[in-house]
């Protein structure tokens, strides 16, 4: 059966987490022709930056968007968009197949998602939301537009922005619609496959910045290590001491507040052969919380240390709990700390540092869930219910519970750095593939992401949990949070990002 | 000339594990067995295939008892194996 773990293949063709890396791996490889001269992504659709007035009397589809590839110039902007749309509504529809989902219905919805998002990436790539009244690189775009005034929150983050806000209504004010869009509304899938796009963006930052770049993985590493040692005892000790919850009830909490989430809740749950409805509902908890970090956190971390953009990335890592969330959040704390410090110093950093910061110790720490959940088990198995005589666990476990996109990540990361490396004749036509899929390829997947988490999250899911939400509230506000600032401190004070050329 | 005992080779078997939010369940040589809790089904398992032992179980969970939207976070249950002896 395609939802039973038998061998180290199972799964291969039939989960997300490897439809992922598939997705991530067939751009990845697409992008790579353009070594021999091939532009196999071009085509795709990217938004320009726009100005109302300019509309006026003069609509022009191409003042909105167009294709990001030279090569593709020719192609009309909708011409674009419509292939952006067949290629990933098709090649997300051989996922879905495979997974067993119900291909018509996701499409159907996945078609909506597509527009919604767009919609909101056009209209956030509008001067007034987008445009940052600073001089970099030569050039003030606010002052290029002869804008009046302005939101100022960089060419990305209102898009992210209203991809949330959008999903978020429908899911807690039209839940009839949001019941028909769920079917496609995949924020993990979307973003492990914008995460392996990314390994690709880290391949090329490495290749631009190497030594910042080995720091920034060992130092979310070693952070990621901390969080573990740290974060589960206090949190199991508060569920079991002041709350008094039962053992597996606490232990699964203590892995979904302070790890991992979603995915360490239901890893500890099965390692400790918990009901499956303590994972589910410790999960209700953990999307909503999640989702509630994703708006809050990066507009207080960007506030109370302006001058810390790598510390604040780590900390979002470490305190955020799903990698959707975290992701979609260190997407938009880079977008608003790059713009608040342009706006405060003329400097422009480059983008993704701050991503990669909070995504570098979120993998980390997802790497690991498999062995501490097997650790778990072990203890379990021969301190808390002993049962060594009757039962035993494989080593296998720590491989169906290992996260596979991080394998797309690595394979991305270190083919571009073994270009560099090896073949650095290639590296500038190897780039303008390369930036087009870490570009806007993983800008849209992250786009999908925000109005996908926002479509999931209904907040009458918390009915009825009250005690646990205050547990997950304590926990994680004056215990995670705090402690996560502090190891990210630690291990990245100081850490800015290069500076954009 | 003194002859070695022929060494027993426990039976290797397979069950899949389900839950249904309230019970879990495997289907144990035709015959459905249910309990709330899973180490109470593991000795009702033991009981029904004492005729196989020495045997390994292995006892795989099927993540479709899980929520659909539950799945795309992690695609792992458990799987362990149960020893039945004689």
């Amino acid at each position: 059966m395609a939802t039973i773990n038998q061998n180290w293949r199972s799964g291969m063709l039939s989960t997300e987490d490897w439809w992922a890396v598939w997705l991530g791996l067939i751009m990845f490889i697409a992008g790579l022709a353009t070594i021999w001269g091939i532009d196999l992504v071009g085509w795709m659709a990217k938004p320009n930056g726009w100005e109302w007035t300019n509309l006026i009397g003069e609509f022009a589809w191409n003042k909105l968007i167009g294709p990001a590839g030279a090569a593709y110039s020719g192609l009309h902007a909708l011409g674009s968009l419509l292939v952006t749309y067949a290629v990933f509504a098709g090649l997300l529809a051989v996922g879905a197949y495979f997974q067993g989902l119900d291909v018509k219905r996701f499409l159907a919805g996945f078609t909506l998602i597509f527009l919604i998002t767009w919609a909101a990436w056009i209209v956030g790539s509008e001067a007034h939301f987008a445009a940052i009244d600073a001089t970099a690189g030569g050039r003030n775009s606010y002052q290029s537009y002869g804008l009046s005034w302005g939101l100022q929150l960089g060419a990305d983050g209102t898009s992210y922005i209203f991809c949330l806000a959008v999903g978020l209504m429908i899911a807690n004010f039209f839940k009839g619609f949001a019941g028909y869009l769920k079917e496609a509304a995949k924020p993990e899938w979307f973003i492990k496959t914008a995460i392996v796009y990314l390994g690709i963006k880290l391949g090329i930052m490495t290749m631009e910045a190497t030594n910042f770049a080995l720091e920034l993985v060992f130092a979310g590493a070693a952070a990621a290590f901390v969080a573990y040692m740290l974060f589960w005892p206090i949190v199991y000790t508060l569920a079991r001491r002041v709350f008094k919850l039962e053992r597996d009830l606490s232990a699964v909490l203590a892995s979904g507040i302070s790890i991992c989430g979603v995915s360490a809740a239901i890893a500890t749950a099965g390692a400790i052969r918990a009901k499956p409805t303590i994972p589910v509902t410790v999960s209700m908890l953990v999307v909503i919380f999640a989702m509630i970090e994703l708006v809050v956190l990066p507009g207080v971390y960007s506030a109370i240390a302006p001058d810390q953009p790598i510390v604040n990335g780590a900390a979002m890592g470490m305190t955020v709990k799903t990698d959707g969330a975290d992701a979609a959040a260190g997407a938009l704390l880079d977008e608003l700390m790059i713009a608040r410090h342009v706006q405060e110093t003329g400097e422009l950093w480059q983008e993704g540092w701050i991503l990669s910061a909070a995504l570098l110790t979120k993998i980390w720490i997802d790497v690991f869930i498999g062995v501490w959940a097997f650790v778990l088990a072990l203890i379990w198995m021969y301190r808390v219910e002993p049962r060594t005589s009757q039962i035993r666990i494989g080593f296998s476990e720590i491989w169906f519970r290992f996260p596979k996109f991080v394998i797309g990540y690595f394979v991305g990361w270190l083919s571009y750095v073994g270009i560099a490396v090896w073949f650095p004749e290639n590296i500038a036509d190897a780039s303008v593939g390369a930036d087009i899929v870490q570009g806007p390829m993983r800008k849209m997947m992250f786009m999908l992401t925000f109005v996908s988490i926002g479509l999931i999250t209904d907040f009458s899911m918390l009915k009825g949990l009250g005690r646990l939400v205050l547990l997950y509230a304590i926990a994680l506000g004056l215990i995670i949070a705090p402690i996560a600032y502090l190891v990210a401190y630690l291990f990245h004070r100081g850490m800015t990002p290069p500076l954009a050329s | 000339m003194e002859t070695r005992p022929t060494p027993i080779v426990p039976a290797q078997l397979d069950l899949i594990l389900t839950h249904d939010g309230h019970r879990w369940a495997v289907l144990c040589d035709e015959e459905h067995l249910s309990n709330e809790s899973l180490e109470e089904l593991d000795n009702q398992i033991r009981v029904k295939l004492r005729k196989f032992a020495p045997a390994n179980v292995a006892v795989r969970f099927d993540l479709s008892s899980l929520p659909t939207w539950l799945r795309q976070y992690q695609s792992h249950y458990c799987n362990y194996l149960l020893k039945i002896t004689p």
